[in-house]
């Protein structure tokens, strides 16, 4: 048996073991071709591998809600990866939400009207505002403050499935468990000019910045 | 509504399912517009730690959650918008490996932002140029070298190197689960598949100088 071989084993019973099991503990037991054999065949033991069992307890310990959430939030919504995209932009950025909104406000030269502002980029992070509604200034702006080209935020807010998910039944997207910040609550929008707290005939530069196209 | 009846499933139905089924029913829910958050938290809590692991191999300490978080993302996103295909687990395997090409093409820029182009699953052209990262020859020969020496298995072979090898099963208990092999046969199939993967990388050697 080769050392990779036996290096294997170990490794299988260490996560069957229910082990940390970080295979850079093993892969540094080996150099070169050997190294590259035995992450290959870590690998396919990992790629069948079983998961563990679903322990609720367990999951609200590790960490892991934020992510489920994100993901789920960009399944239901109807605006791409933005929900996951955003938030971990402005992390990367070290930017608070109230920051980004104020730097986008004024960019947008609305300073004044930074709730509504805040309520559409809340919209945004939940997947709940369209992105080929939202203007390019919008995105050429919000790139500048996270550090991202606008179209390469507009690729990530390119809804999936066409024709699936809600789209597919004629009702507006919304994140059914999405449990907005009350801070930030606002309806789910569909189309013009039924936008959070705007009665037709408020329609004004906000709500076409976010929604005009 | 959605065409057919749909039945919302609780906990213990979710998590009894195989993946591929509670995918399934996840793209089914959504397009019902019932909630999904259960099953996505299964599919995470279950699939996360062992993406991190594999991703580990391949890219630096810090970029880890990044690219596994990523990883996942993508692979569950992609069920929904058409470009998926094959069982999970097969199409997880191609994500991985996707996305830390991503990462190693450009270390700078947030994977969460690199577009998943169209698949092309089991496409050697159009995979070899993804992968392609010049540090990671060596990697990238052994990782040829035994996808070819899996497909020259026939499907029964092919179950006992999985079982032996990769799922270190006793050859006794692989024996048993695939009908008109011996214990003997594992052991020989196991060992020529063993020489297989060194003869292709001593052919990747001598081409290569």
């Amino acid at each position: 048996m080769t050392n990779v071989d036996t290096l294997l084993k170990e490794y299988i019973a260490a996560h069957r073991a229910g082990e940390e099991a970080d295979p850079r503990d093993w892969l540094a037991r080996v150099e070169g071709r050997e190294r590259a054999l035995l992450a290959a065949m870590i690998d396919g033991y990992l790629e069948r591998a079983p998961g563990p069992a679903w322990d609720p307890d367990a999951f609200r310990m590790s960490g892991l809600a934020p992510l489920a959430e994100r993901i789920d939030l960009a399944l239901q919504g109807r605006a791409g990866t933005w929900p996951a995209v955003l938030p971990s932009l402005s992390d990367k950025a070290r930017l608070k939400h109230s920051e980004v909104v104020a730097r986008l406000a004024a960019a947008l030269g609305v300073p004044d009207k930074q709730d509504k502002v805040g309520s559409y980029y809340h919209e945004m992070e939940r997947g709940l505002l369209p992105a080929e509604g939202v203007q390019d200034r919008v995105l050429e702006a919000l790139g500048s403050i996270l550090g991202q080209r606008a179209e390469v935020l507009r690729t990530a807010g390119q809804a999936f499935a066409p024709g699936a998910g809600a789209d597919a039944i004629g009702g507006p997207a919304f994140a059914r468990e999405a449990r907005p910040d009350p801070e930030h609550a606002v309806e789910p929008v569909s189309s013009p000019p039924a936008s959070p707290g705007t009665a037709e005939d408020e329609w004004d530069e906000v709500d076409r910045l976010f929604r005009g196209g | 509504m959605g065409g057919g009846a749909f039945k919302e499933k609780g906990e213990q139905e979710l998590t009894a399912m195989p993946e591929d089924r509670l995918i399934a029913y996840l793209l089914e829910a959504r397009t019902h517009r019932a909630p999904t958050g259960l099953s996505v938290s299964i599919l995470v809590f279950k699939l996360m730690n062992d993406v991190r692991r594999r991703v580990a191999m391949k890219v630096p300490a810090e970029a880890i959650d990044e690219v596994a978080e990523t990883v996942l993302l993508s692979a569950l996103t992609s069920r929904f918008d058409g470009t998926s295909a094959g069982e999970f687990r097969s199409w997880l395997t191609t994500i991985i490996k996707r996305r830390i090409a991503d990462y190693h093409r450009s270390p700078k820029t947030d994977v969460r932002l690199v577009p998943l182009p169209d698949e092309h699953e089991g496409d050697d052209e159009v995979w070899g140029r993804r992968v392609s990262v010049p540090f990671e020859g060596e990697a990238i020969d052994v990782e040829r070298a035994l996808d070819q020496a899996k497909r020259e298995l026939n499907p029964d072979h092919l179950e006992v190197v999985s079982l032996y090898i990769f799922e270190d099963l006793p050859a006794g208990e692989v024996a048993g689960r695939v009908e008109g092999i011996s214990e003997a046969n594992v052991h020989k199939i196991a060992q020529r598949f063993r020489d297989r993967v060194s003869e292709l990388l001593s052919d990747r050697d001598d081409t290569s100088t």
